[in-house]
C-alpha cells in the first residue's frame, strides 16, 4: 500500500503533471465562460493534446479541463445571464439577480467557494466508493458486464432527451457504428466495403469531435448574428466568512445531492442543481427570496452541479462503465494508453488509480486559486465572438482528428459523423447516448457473445444468478419510472 | 443537408395547404422516424446481406457476425416504426401547432440561413479536399479566413493574424510537442 502510494506520489508530482492539471482547469473554467462552448467539446478537443503524455497527466489534464468548465459555466450564467454550460442554468436563477443588484463580486465569490467545496466532497465520495464498488465487480463475468451496460444505456438513452425513443434511436445508431471493422470472434469483415482503413473499425477521437464539435460549429451558420451580450460590473464587496457559513449547510446537501446523481449514469450536473436548489428553497426561512438574488440560491445550485464532478467518474473507474459523455471521453483517454477502467484497473494499475485520487484532490484546490485570481479575466472572455471562435475551434478538430492516427481519413471520417450529429442535433436526437454506445459497443457485443460460448448458446445465462437478474429489473425499472414521468410532464402540458 | 434545413417546412406547408396544420414537433419527428424506418431497412436488406461477411459454417447464429448488426437493425425498425406511429398518434390528438413563420431575410444579413449552412458544409469538404496538396497548415489558414468571412465578421486586422498564428501554433504543438508528424505540403521548404 505505501510502496503503491509513493509510486503514485512520484506520478502526481511532476512538473509536467502538476502543469496539466492546473492547465487543464484554466483552459476549462475559459472554455466554460464561453457561451456556445460545451465542456464536453472542451474535453474532446483536449483529448488529442494528451496522446504523447503519461496516461495520469492526460487524463488529470482531461479531467482540470471537466472540473474547470463546470465552474466556469456558473461565470457567464452571472454576469450575462447565459449560462456557459446547461449545469449553470439554475446558477441564472439567483446569480443573475445578484448582479443586476450589484453584488456581482459576491455571486461569483460564493459560486466558486460552493464549487471548490462540492468537488471536494465528490473527489472523497469517489476515493471512498470506487474502490470497494470495484472489489464487488471482480464478482462478475460476461453475462454480468453485458446487463450491466444493458442499464447503463438504458438509463442513459431514457434521460438524455424528452423522448427516450429518439434517445434509444441514437444508442442504437452508436451501437451499430461500432460494429464496423474486423469481427471480433471470426475475423470477417463488417461494412469495409474493401476500404482498408475501416478493417481496424473507426476511431474514437474523429467520431468524438465529430459528434461533439462540428454540428455546434455548422449550426453556427443556421443563426442569425447576434449581437454581445452586455456583461455586468464586477461591483459590490466580497462574499464574507459569515455568508459563506450561511450558506455551508445547503452547500454541504447539495453536494451530497450531487455525488448521489453524478454516480447514477446519465442524470449529469443539471438535475442536481436543480434538486439542490429546490430543497434549499424549501428548507429555508426566507423562501420568498429566492429568484430575487438569493445568495443562498447560488451556492446551493453550483454545489449541487459541481457535486457530481468526483462521483461521475465512480461507475467508469470500478465498472468501466461511462456515465455520461465526459467519462466516456476520458475512458476514451484510457483505450489510448492501453488500459482499460473497471476492477481490474485497481488490480493491475493500482498506481494509477492513486496517482488519479491524488490529482483529482488537487484539483478543487488549483480550481480555487484559478477562480480566485482571474474571474476578471473570465468575466471578459465571454465577449469573444463565436464568428471568430469557431472557425478556430473548426482548425483545432481538423489537427486533433489527424493527430489520432496521422491519417486524412479520420478528418473526413470527423466531417460525415458531424454532418451526421448537425442532422441529430436538427431534429433533436441527443448524441451522448450515440457516443456513449459507440464506445461500449464493443463491449457489449463481446460480453454477449462470450457469454452465449460460455453457456453453448443457451441465453439462460443472461439470468444465472442475482447480480443479472438485478440489473434486468433495474433496466425495466428505470423505463417504468422514465416513461411515467414523461406522461405525467405530457399531462402536465396539455392545456 | 438542404434536405434537413428545408424538407421539414415544404413538408408543414404541405399539410398546411391540405388543412391540417402541424405542429413543427411533430412534423420534425416524422421525418425522422421515417429516416430511421428507411435506415433500418437498409441496413437489413443492404448493409448486413452485403456488408457483412459470414464464416463458411458458425455452430451458434447468435454468435454470427451478422447476428448483432441484424438485431440493431430490427431495433431501429421498431424505434423507427414507434416514433413514427406514435407521432401520427400525437398529430391526430394534439395537432394544435401551426407553421413557422417565414424567416425575415432582415434576421440574416448576407446569406440567408440555408445558403449560409450549404456553404458552411460545402467549405468543409473543400478543406478536406485540399488538405493533402496544400498541407495542413496551409489548407487551415483559408479555411479560418472563409469560415470566419462566411460567418460575417469582416475585422481582417484581427482575422488574418488568427488565421495564421493558430494554425502554426497547433502545428509546432504537434510536430515539436506531441511529436506527430504533420503534412505541411506547400509549406515544406519553410517548416519542413
Amino acid at each position: 500500500m505505501v510502496e503503491h502510494l509513493q509510486t503514485a506520489l512520484s506520478l502526481v508530482f511532476t512538473f509536467e503533471t502538476i502543469f496539466a492539471l492546473f492547465a487543464g482547469v484554466l483552459i476549462g473554467t475559459i472554455i466554460g465562460a464561453i457561451p456556445g462552448m460545451t465542456v464536453t467539446m472542451g474535453v474532446a478537443l483536449t483529448l488529442p493534446f494528451t496522446f504523447s503524455m503519461h496516461p495520469v497527466t492526460g487524463i488529470l489534464l482531461l479531467l482540470g479541463v471537466y472540473k474547470g468548465g463546470i465552474y466556469g459555466g456558473s461565470i457567464t450564467a452571472i454576469l450575462i445571464k447565459t449560462p456557459g454550460t446547461p449545469a449553470a442554468s439554475c446558477t441564472v436563477l439567483d446569480g443573475y439577480p445578484m448582479s443586476q443588484n450589484g453584488q456581482a463580486r459576491k455571486a461569483l465569490d460564493i459560486a466558486l467557494y460552493a464549487s471548490c467545496v462540492a468537488d471536494f466532497i465528490s473527489n472523497l465520495s469517489l476515493i471512498l466508493f470506487a474502490g470497494f464498488l470495484a472489489s464487488f465487480a471482480l464478482r462478475f463475468g460476461p453475462p454480468e458486464f453485458f446487463t450491466l451496460i444493458v442499464f447503463s444505456l438504458t438509463i442513459i438513452a431514457g434521460i438524455s432527451s424528452d423522448n427516450m425513443t429518439k434517445g434509444l434511436i441514437s444508442a442504437g445508431l452508436g451501437l451499430l457504428l461500432a460494429t464496423v471493422g474486423l469481427d471480433l470472434v471470426y475475423g470477417t469483415n463488417r461494412f469495409v466495403f474493401g476500404e482498408v482503413e475501416l478493417m481496424a473499425g473507426l476511431n474514437f477521437i474523429p467520431v468524438l469531435i465529430g459528434l461533439f464539435a462540428l454540428p455546434e460549429i455548422i449550426n453556427h451558420y443556421t443563426k442569425r448574428r447576434g449581437s454581445t451580450d452586455q456583461v455586468q460590473s464586477l461591483g459590490g464587496g466580497h462574499a464574507t466568512f459569515a455568508e459563506f457559513r450561511r450558506c455551508l449547510k445547503s452547500i454541504i446537501r447539495g453536494s451530497a445531492i450531487g455525488v448521489v446523481l453524478g454516480a447514477i449514469p446519465g442524470i449529469g450536473g443539471a438535475p442536481s442543481a436543480f434538486l439542490s436548489y429546490s430543497e434549499a428553497r424549501r428548507t429555508s426561512p426566507t423562501p420568498e427570496r429566492f429568484g430575487e438574488g438569493e445568495i443562498e440560491g447560488v451556492a446551493a445550485a453550483e454545489a449541487g452541479n459541481n457535486g457530481v464532478a468526483g462521483s461521475t467518474m465512480i461507475p467508469l473507474l470500478a465498472l468501466g462503465v461511462p456515465g455520461d459523455v465526459v467519462t466516456a471521453v476520458i475512458l476514451g483517454a484510457f483505450m489510448i494508453h492501453g488500459l482499460r477502467p473497471g476492477p481490474l484497473l485497481f488490480q493491475e494499475n493500482i498506481d494509477l488509480v492513486y496517482g488519479l485520487f491524488i490529482g483529482i484532490m488537487m484539483s478543487s484546490v488549483f480550481l480555487f486559486i484559478v477562480g480566485k485570481s482571474s474571474i476578471r479575466l473570465f468575466s471578459r472572455v465571454s465577449q469573444i465572438p463565436n464568428d471568430i471562435l469557431f472557425p478556430i475551434v473548426l482548425v483545432l478538430c481538423v489537427y486533433g482528428g489527424y493527430a489520432v492516427n496521422n491519417t486524412l481519413f479520420d478528418i473526413l471520417v470527423m466531417i460525415i459523423v458531424g454532418l451526421l450529429g448537425f442532422g441529430m442535433l436538427r431534429a433533436n436526437v441527443p448524441a451522448a447516448p450515440f457516443l456513449i454506445a459507440f464506445v461500449l459497443g464493443p463491449l457489449l457485443e463481446d460480453n454477449f457473445r462470450q457469454a452465449l460460448l460460455l453457456s453453448g448458446g443457451s441465453l439462460d445465462i443472461f439470468v444465472r444468478n442475482g447480480i443479472c437478474i438485478l440489473f434486468w429489473a433495474l433496466t425495466a425499472l428505470s423505463v417504468f419510472l422514465i416513461l411515467r414521468r414523461r406522461r405525467i410532464d405530457g399531462l402536465a402540458e396539455i392545456p | 443537408m438542404a434536405a434537413i434545413l428545408n424538407v421539414d417546412r415544404w413538408w408543414c406547408s404541405q399539410y398546411a395547404a391540405a388543412g391540417f396544420p402541424m405542429h413543427p414537433d411533430i412534423r420534425n419527428d416524422l421525418i425522422t422516424g421515417g429516416i430511421v424506418v428507411a435506415f433500418a431497412l437498409a441496413v437489413l436488406l443492404l448493409l448486413v446481406p452485403y456488408g457483412v461477411d459470414r464464416p463458411g459454417q458458425v455452430d451458434v447464429s447468435a454468435l454470427s457476425p451478422n447476428f448483432w448488426p441484424t438485431v440493431l437493425g430490427y431495433l431501429l425498425l421498431l424505434l423507427g416504426g414507434l416514433m413514427t406511429g406514435h407521432t401520427l398518434w400525437r398529430h391526430t390528438t394534439q395537432s394544435t401547432g401551426t407553421p413557422d413563420a417565414p424567416a425575415s431575410s432582415k434576421d440574416w444579413p448576407g446569406l440567408g440561413p440555408v445558403p449560409k449552412t450549404l456553404a458552411a458544409v460545402a467549405l468543409l469538404f473543400v478543406y478536406y479536399a485540399v488538405l493533402e496538396a496544400l498541407g495542413l497548415v496551409a489548407a487551415s489558414i483559408l479555411a479560418m479566413i472563409a469560415f470566419t468571412l462566411l460567418a460575417g465578421e469582416r475585422r481582417i486586422a484581427i482575422v488574418a493574424p488568427l488565421a495564421i498564428l493558430v494554425p502554426i501554433g497547433l502545428y509546432f504543438f504537434f510536430q515539436e510537442v506531441a511529436q506527430v508528424s504533420i503534412p505541411v505540403g506547400i509549406f515544406e521548404e519553410m517548416l519542413g
